[in-house]
């Protein structure tokens, strides 16, 4: 349970970061830039999924 | 009535600073105890021996202010890689990955590594911290301060207007203009690590004639309005962070220096070559510092000026400055780089929760305590003797007047790259040869590195040239030894007959101000070398294993620790 | 560990150290590998000194960090000649990182881990010093000798020191197992974030050609701003 509750924990923290991220873009009133955050995200889920990718990679790299 | 933590991180220098009731109680560098130099990861133990000292638990903080603004920081990085396509290829996964993978997530991980709820984890802008460190801990009501670096989200320079506890920015200049990347691409230049190089170029600026300054010119543009642009030509900050200048620079001035190559200015022309480099580059880096602080005279008016930033850490800038820039009195806190923005970022927290601006910095002394007891066991346990004294100033006193090279444990360790007394190598001034040894045999470092004297503030104005003042006390500052004085100290005067002068008071220096009134009644001369108790490319000594390690393995006559004495043979 | 594997491994090492030591350059590298490996060392038994709550065992810590800053200077310092004699420059200053094993492993954990790490290193350094005597090197010959004399003692006293902090051979053994464990999930992750950094990478790169029409639009937009004279903003409170 509390093993859950610090997930929980933590993912209200990333969420209260992203909103700060979005605001910041917001304030500054460099929409233009949206085409850009876009990128990042992108770039954001590549990292998560091959950050996902380093726990089997091995076995991957072994298999082929 | 508050309790703020600041926190710097994530580049370099991590540090953490409390501040309770608007009162300084401590501030420390991460790499004291991890022992890794200048360690950037984020200040877990620093934080944790600040809060031990202020007595409180991490949850009863108020605020954790961390120094920088994480999505301007991540704006700055994407913008460049934009502006730069497609030069950018190799930066753009590396710069991407940093930031996205771990630089952006700094607030929630600082959150995690105190166990705090997120909403106190806060940022305040960058220059802003280096601007509070610098205009909070002086003594002005009223002061200019400048802020430069390398770069902060964005900007490298900024003026500010500092007014009682307020602190307004009047302008900025921003990346890729840097003199901190400038000064840094030069490091490398001349075959230094970058980071850490760069008081080797100030030294070595000494032993050169600035022949390149037209060179120089083409390379650092100074402007009417007092700004300065580089040339971008010459630089390859954007596209290659690993060396910083480019292929251009080298046509400018001839091939880089190679790294690690041992030096030899007395044989060796590409030595000497480089040395004028260097001193060309000292020479262009002042003229656009004085022309930032004409600028920010004309546009405050105020009589008093404050200065932080890693650029602020050239102490032979900083003494033009205070000579040209028309300014009645400079300051320059202790840890004028990264790790004073975490007690910067303390500061403004605790002045945005309402409490005063704290008393003006008397003393950098703000570390762990020296543990006496723990360092006289562990002695014992590794086969010394650890022997108490009645009187352990006037026993070193004793030492350093006979030549001997003295360490000294006592007190709380310094904030930021100076040993001020609390963590010294202590030798006799008026020796050259305690220079040559501990150069050669103790520090291991280049031969034209010069060292700093430490003198009684009272002793100082006969001394040495407008000392004291208000730089002085945390050896921010060089200035010019008297003519008639130069061939009585030539341990700590320069080739240019310059010293990074400290001045010593009870307040500013407790543990060696006693040292110092000893060696005056055992000498008449009130003036010591005083150089960081650490071995080459190693952080500043903290605790007693630190100190005793150093001491099992360099040639070092004897250590002080608290009131007992260790010799490595009897006086 | 079995017979035929303790028979086997100094032939193999016979065999693979010809190839491993055959270059100077490669050899200079190889140097400056262990003068990190023992800088790293070093730093982590500091801090085990640091923390440690027993005075005897902090002093047995300083004298084995002292070592292997000797080993450091030695390793880095033969790399460097090496590669003078090439004409070439050193790797450069040797720049340590911390893993804080000691807070992560606790005592027990830690002096395993050292204990696995020293009988490897000595293992290691042997089957060196046996290949350079049959080569007739000298110098190398010396310098692996120098430093055996004190792996052979890290790795007598960290098991000892094992076995009385752990409370009996038993205990020893399951830290030492445990030691492996880690090790090996390190390994593995280690492993694991090169192949996923290749992996990411290569993905950046696609995406960063992927890229060209809209950056390329964008950077008129996104020309230097200056802010140095007449721009003013208030030094306002922190967000989150």
């Amino acid at each position: 349970m509390s093993a859950r509750r610090g997930f929980l924990r933590r993912l209200a923290s990333r969420a209260v970061t992203l909103g700060g991220l979005l605001g910041h873009f917001a304030h500054r009133r460099r929409f233009f830039l949206v085409p850009l955050v876009l990128v990042l995200l992108a770039a954001a889920v590549l990292l998560a999924a091959t950050g996902g990718l380093a726990y089997v990679a091995p076995f991957l790299y072994t298999l082929f | 009535m508050a309790a703020v933590l600041g926190i710097s991180a994530h580049y370099h220098d991590a540090a953490a600073a409390l501040v309770v009731d608007g009162r300084i109680v401590a501030a420390m560098q991460e790499e004291r105890f991890s022992r890794i130099k200048n360690d950037p990861s984020l200040p877990r133990r620093a934080a944790r021996a600040c809060l031990a000292l202020g007595n409180i638990a991490a949850a009863d903080l108020d605020a954790v202010v961390f120094y920088e603004n994480p999505y301007a920081k991540l704006e700055r990085v994407v913008v460049s890689l934009a502006r730069e396509y497609p030069r950018s290829f190799r930066q753009f996964s590396p710069a991407l990955g940093g930031q996205l993978g771990s630089k952006l997530w700094v607030l929630d991980q600082i959150a995690d590594m105190l166990g705090v709820e997120r909403r106190i984890v806060r940022f305040v802008e960058h220059h802003e911290s280096h601007a509070a460190c610098a205009f909070l801990c002086s003594p002005y009501a009223h002061a200019a301060v400048l802020t430069v670096d390398g770069v902060g989200e964005a900007a490298t320079t900024a003026l500010w207007r500092g007014e009682g506890s307020s602190l307004r920015c009047l302008g900025a200049i921003d990346f890729p203009h840097s003199l901190g990347l400038l000064y840094a691409a030069f490091t490398a230049y001349l075959g230094f690590e970058v980071n850490e190089g760069e008081y080797k170029v100030m030294g070595l600026a000494a032993h050169g004639r600035p022949r390149y300054r037209d060179e120089l010119s083409r390379v650092l543009r100074l402007e009417a309005d007092g700004s300065f642009t580089l040339e971008p030509r010459f630089f390859a900050h954007a596209t290659d962070t690993d060396v910083g200048f480019s292929p251009a620079l080298e046509a400018l001035l001839g091939p880089r220096r190679p790294p690690g190559r041992p030096f030899d200015l007395d044989s060796n022309e590409d030595d000497r070559r480089c040395a004028d480099v260097a001193a060309s580059l000292q020479v262009a880096t002042e003229e656009a510092l004085l022309g930032l602080a004409r600028a920010a005279r004309e546009r405050t008016g105020a009589t008093a000026l404050c200065l932080a930033g890693g650029v602020a850490l050239n102490a032979l800038a900083n003494a033009r400055l205070a000579r040209e820039a028309g300014f009645e009195r400079v300051f320059v806190p202790p840890a004028a780089g990264d790790a004073g923005g975490a007690l910067g970022a303390a500061l403004l927290g605790s002045r945005d929760l309402g409490d005063p601006r704290p008393a003006p910095l008397a003393t950098a002394a703000l570390g762990e305590p020296f543990d006496t007891g723990a360092a006289v066991d562990l002695a014992r346990a590794l086969g010394l003797a650890a022997l108490p004294v009645a009187d352990a100033s006037a026993a070193a006193a004793v030492r350093i007047a006979a030549g001997k090279v003295v360490a000294l444990c006592r007190g709380r360790f310094e904030f930021g790259p100076r040993a001020l007394g609390q963590r010294s190598l202590l030798a006799d001034a008026t020796r050259a040869e305690s220079r040559d040894r501990l150069n050669r045999v103790i520090k291991q470092r280049e031969p034209f590195r010069p060292f700093a004297p430490s003198v009684t503030a009272a002793a100082a104005a006969a001394l040495f040239v407008g000392a004291p003042n208000d730089m002085t006390p945390f050896m921010t500052t060089v200035c010019r030894i008297d003519p008639g004085r130069a061939a009585t100290l030539p341990a700590v005067v320069h080739v240019d007959g310059t010293a990074r002068v400290q001045t010593v008071t009870e307040p500013s220096a407790p543990d060696l101000a006693p040292i110092l009134a000893a060696l005056e009644r055992e000498t008449g001369v009130p003036v010591v070398l005083n150089t960081s108790l650490n071995g080459a490319g190693e952080p500043i000594v903290a605790g007693p294993v630190e100190a005793l390690a150093f001491f099992l393995q360099h040639p070092v006559d004897a250590l002080v620790v608290g009131d007992a004495l260790i010799e490595r043979s009897p006086a | 560990m079995s017979e035929s594997v303790l028979t086997l491994r100094p032939f193999v090492a016979r065999v693979t150290n010809r190839f491993v030591w055959r270059s100077p350059r490669r050899a200079a590298r190889i140097l400056f590998s262990f003068a990190h490996a023992e800088a790293a060392s070093q730093v982590d038994l500091i801090v085990a000194a640091q923390l440690t709550s027993s005075p005897v065992r902090r002093a047995l810590y300083v004298r084995h960090a002292l070592d292997e800053t000797r080993h450091a200077k030695l390793f880095s310092l033969r790399s460097a000649e090496l590669l003078g004699k090439l004409g070439l420059p050193p790797l450069g200053i040797v720049r340590p990182d911390a893993e804080d094993l000691f807070e992560r492993l606790g005592e027990v954990g830690f002096l395993a881990f050292v204990h696995r790490g020293e009988q490897r290193g000595r293992r290691q350094f042997d089957s060196y010093r046996d290949h350079f005597a049959r080569r007739g090197d000298e110098r190398m010959r010396a310098l692996f000798d120098a430093v055996l004399v004190d792996e052979r003692r890290h790795e007598e006293y960290t098991g000892t020191l094992l076995r009385e902090v752990a409370g009996g051979e038993r205990a020893a053994r399951r830290a030492l197992r445990a030691a492996a464990a880690w090790e090996a999930w390190r390994t593995w992750r280690r492993a694991g974030r090169a192949l996923a950094g290749a992996v990411y990478g290569a993905a950046m790169s696609v995406l960063y050609v992927g890229l060209a029409p809209l950056l390329l639009a964008l950077r008129p937009l996104l020309r230097e701003r200056r802010r140095w004279v007449g721009a003013e903003r208030t030094g306002a409170g922190g967000r989150s």
